[in-house]
């Protein structure tokens, strides 16, 4: 039997009742997430926020020319013909007519297999008279007439139309790949060419040869190299890039995609019909780049960079300057570009951190490809455009960097290489106007800085001061760490 | 005791949310009170009550009366809403400050105790999210959190004799304790940050000696007096990303603290009592830490309680009923006037079986500091809970 409870035993209940009334109250909600009350009163203080600092003085430019010898000057995806900027280039061919794997023999798209001397006699005795032979050059993609790599008129210059002449002469004999950069190597006064470009590039260039003279090369089976200069008369002496013979794996942005599949390189085509034709490739190709502008290795001079030809620059700043224990908020390698004096394409350039020691200041050095050899430490990168109207300054993340030095790291003078990487051509630009807002975006695939020839030229130090290059750095100090006191 | 053991463990298993009042940020923190849900239910007194369910919670000289070993918990939880010059904010939190074993060594007459008080409290955290600045010409938005965390605790470990039927006397050496933080994170655009900490590791020892003496007749008085001393601070700066720390120390001087209370007992029912503290923090000058330079910090309590009586027939009993006034004037000033801290209570409590301990409760409504002159101001729901578990030791 249950006992109802008598008053006196009400007290337990009325205990637990006020509890709950009060558990009640308290649990109705959670705690506000922090907010304003309490700004102030707090006994910690940062003594300095976010202070200015900067450097516009280098102490110290090497030049870093890297080098692979195993992808030399004549394997690179890209000839180059022309001049700009004190650059200069022709290509040069090497053709082996003695060679019947350098032929092939076309019926429309078919490849006819088994090709032998004796049926390319015939082929041209059935064809004869043949008169129309060319050689081919194809136009990389990127130096196409109005290719327009960013496709905003107002913030992007488009990439003008390029008229060329050209010249086409043998060689006195056929040449060394493996010696260029160099000058332009003998060759006999006659122009093989005829027809010469008269029309903006645009894919595929055709240069009439003489029939007569290529048809002799093939009965002789002759070994022979051939140059393809621009004559001082051509309309537009602007650099242009065609593709080569080792383009053959590299990405669509060299090519148009209606030329997949066709000749790469200089190449002879003699045409036996409407849709009959036999090619002779080259067996070798280069561009001589006999003419390159000098590189400054001087600490007040122009920051120069180059891509294709690789050359690179090793920085530094008198940091010695910065207060010591600090916390650095954010460093950046502030750089203006002198679209003057710059051409190629975008770039993502990258920074690096590296031993002064391997870029001695005012001297080019060279060094040899991968990472086996230099050991950089990545910094930050940032893409940069020459043919923009108006974005003309790169910004590069040092903020890591920087803060190591505060804290007395690494044993070791430290430069900032500033140069290119496998992503330098990056796989999609996205183009922004000045605000910063994207406008629009282009893929052109993932490209070794040896494929475009290009050439940064930024402000030095002897710029007006608002073009010099500089360090903006920003930092927080406790003066109780530093007492104060500057390093 | 089982109700014990599972009280205990829900208490243990509490959140503790980062949030007292903003006036923690300041100086030594923010008080806490150490006093069962009994004394806090009737305003704070306890220095001249030797209850025999949970005697001696604040002062250690009854304990001299215990005829059974004490496990004693009490804690609370608060929700307190904040005032400042432009926005408010309510928190949640729930803190377990005092626990203690007393153990008889002669029923009734000596008596050994032992335990752990949280005295000060440095917990809040505020967030400013306007701050803006102009860099190399550019503008940078950003805001900063401040967290403060951490409590200064006790560790007394004493004696209690009743060396006369009406007089207990009490000592106990306290080991003082604190880590303390106080971090400040500031998140900028860019991803610009900076994360300052600062952390204090206080470290010192003193005594306190108490006595309680049961007049005949309906008064009781009690006082305890705790000598200053010196709390070794050791002290730690540094900065996210920046090599090394700043390492430091410094002294905080503790004044002398007395305390002294009343109890008068009102017929068989009723008892009025009354307890005073003062702390001479004004003579200890400028502290090495913190400014401005502290003040004397005075706290009285006023209360009457109506007791637990067993009927004498019966298994029933009277309910205790409990009101009480505390007011406290802290030993640092915020706004450039004194902190002032003024709590109205009201409680009750249920014994256990064969009266071997109880539980208690108790509700505060607390009032913290002046908006117009101190720039902040606190109230809070104070919910307190105490059990009192009392068992023969075997040994």
């Amino acid at each position: 039997m249950i006992e109802r409870p008598s008053r006196r035993h009400r007290g337990p209940a009325l205990a637990t009742a006020l509890v709950l009334v009060a558990l009640a109250l308290l649990a109705s909600c959670t705690s506000d997430e922090s907010n304003p009350v309490g700004v102030g009163l707090g006994t910690a203080s940062l003594d300095t926020l976010l202070q200015e600092f900067e450097l516009d003085s280098l102490v110290h430019l090497g030049r870093l020319d890297i080098e692979n010898p195993v992808q030399p000057l004549d394997e690179a995806d890209v000839l180059y013909l022309g001049e700009r900027l004190g650059d200069a280039s022709s290509i040069l061919a090497n053709f082996d007519f003695g060679d019947i794997a350098t032929y092939q023999y076309t019926i429309g798209d078919s490849v006819v297999a088994d090709l032998d001397f004796a049926l390319v006699a015939e082929l041209l005795e059935a064809a004869a008279p043949v008169d129309e032979i060319d050689l081919l050059l194809q136009t990389a993609e990127w130096y196409k007439a109005g290719h327009g790599p960013m496709g905003d008129e107002e913030t992007q210059r488009p990439w003008p139309e390029i008229v060329k002449d050209f010249d086409v002469h043998r060689l006195t004999a056929p040449h060394d790949t493996l010696t260029y950069p160099g000058a332009e190597p003998a060759y006999e006064g006659a122009d093989l060419a005829s027809g010469a470009g008269d029309q903006p590039l645009d894919g595929l260039v055709e240069l009439r040869l003489t029939a007569e003279t290529v048809l002799g090369w093939v009965d002789a089976r002759e070994e022979l190299g051939v140059i393809i200069r621009e004559p001082a008369t051509s309309p537009d002496r602007e650099l242009a890039g065609f593709v080569s013979r080792e383009s053959a794996n590299i990405q669509d942005s060299l090519l148009e995609q209606n030329l997949q599949g066709t000749k790469l390189g200089p190449t002879i085509r003699i045409e036996l019909r409407s849709d009959e034709f036999l090619f002779v490739s080259p067996t070798a190709d280069v561009s001589t780049w006999h003419a390159l502008a000098d590189l400054p290795t001087g600490t007040d001079q122009d920051i120069v960079l180059r891509s294709h030809l690789i050359s690179s620059v090793l920085l530094r700043f008198d940091l010695e300057a910065l207060p010591e224990r600090v916390r650095i908020n954010r460093a950046n390698l502030v750089l203006h570009v002198d679209t003057a004096r710059t051409y190629g394409p975008s770039t993502r350039l990258e920074l690096s951190e590296l031993p002064t020691e391997l870029a001695p200041s005012g001297t080019r050095t060279r060094v040899i490809d991968d990472d086996v050899e230099i050991e950089s430490e990545f910094l930050s990168n940032g893409i940069l455009d020459p043919e923009h109207l108006t974005d003309h300054t790169v910004r590069l993340a040092l903020t890591t960097t920087v803060q190591r030095f505060i804290n007395g790291l690494p044993d070791y003078e430290v430069g900032y290489l500033l140069g290119y990487s496998d992503r330098s051509f990056p796989g999609t630009i996205t183009v922004v106007d000045q605000d910063g807002v994207a406008q629009n975006q282009v893929n052109t695939g993932s490209l070794s800085p040896r494929t475009f020839m290009q050439r940064w030229t930024f402000h030095g130090t002897d710029a007006p001061p608002e073009l010099r290059p500089r360090l903006e750095v920003l930092y927080t100090r406790i003066d109780e760490l530093t007492d104060g006191e500057a390093r | 005791m089982r109700i014990v053991t599972l009280v205990v463990a829900a208490a243990l298993a509490a959140t503790v949310a980062g949030a007292q009042t903003p006036f923690s940020l300041q100086s030594l923190g923010q008080n806490v009170d150490n006093g069962t849900a009994r004394d806090l239910g009737r305003g704070g007194w306890g220095m001249a009550d030797r209850d025999s369910i949970a005697p001696g919670s604040l002062n250690a000289a009854a304990i001299a009366e215990l005829r059974h070993a004490q496990l004693l918990f009490s804690g609370f939880a608060l929700r307190t809403a904040d005032t400042g010059p432009d926005q408010d904010r309510l928190t949640m939190r729930t803190v377990l400050p005092t626990v203690r074993l007393s153990v008889p060594l002669r029923e009734g007459r000596l008596g050994m105790f032992a335990g752990f008080d949280v005295k000060r409290a440095f917990s809040y955290e505020s967030f400013e999210s306007n701050l803006e600045f102009d860099v190399f010409d550019e503008p940078v938005e950003g805001n900063e959190t401040y967290t403060r965390s951490g409590n200064l605790y006790e560790i007394p470990v004493g004696l209690a004799w009743r060396p006369h039927d009406d007089l207990f006397l009490g000592a106990a050496f306290l080991l003082q304790r604190g880590p303390v933080e106080d971090r400040i994170v500031q998140f900028f655009d860019d991803a610009l940050t900076n994360d300052y900490t600062q952390r204090l590791e206080f470290e010192g020892e003193t005594m306190e000696l108490s006595m309680l003496w049961d007049i005949p007749g309906p008064l009781s008085i009690g006082a305890s007096v705790t000598p200053s001393y010196d709390l070794d601070v050791d002290r730690t700066v540094s900065i996210e990303g920046v090599s090394g720390e700043v390492e430091s120390t410094a002294t905080v001087s503790m004044p002398t603290e007395y305390r002294a209370g009343f109890l008068f007992e009102l017929g068989r029912h009723w008892r009025l009592g009354a307890d005073g503290a003062y702390a001479a923090f004004g003579e200890m000058g400028q502290q090495d830490l913190f400014t401005p330079a502290p003040r004397d910090e005075w706290s009285f309590a006023v209360g009457l309680e109506r007791k637990l009586v067993r009927e004498t027939r019966g298994r029933g009993y009277d309910m205790p009923l409990r009101v009480g006034f505390q007011w406290r004037r802290w030993a640092y000033q915020v706004g450039g006037s004194p902190v002032e801290e003024r709590a109205v209570s009201i409680g009750t409590g249920v014994p256990f079986r064969n009266w071997l301990g109880a539980i208690d409760a108790s509700l505060s409504y607390v009032w913290i500091g002046s908006l117009a002159d101190n720039g902040y101001e606190s109230e809070a729901l104070r919910l307190g809970l105490s059990i009192s578990g009392l068992e023969r030791l075997v040994f």
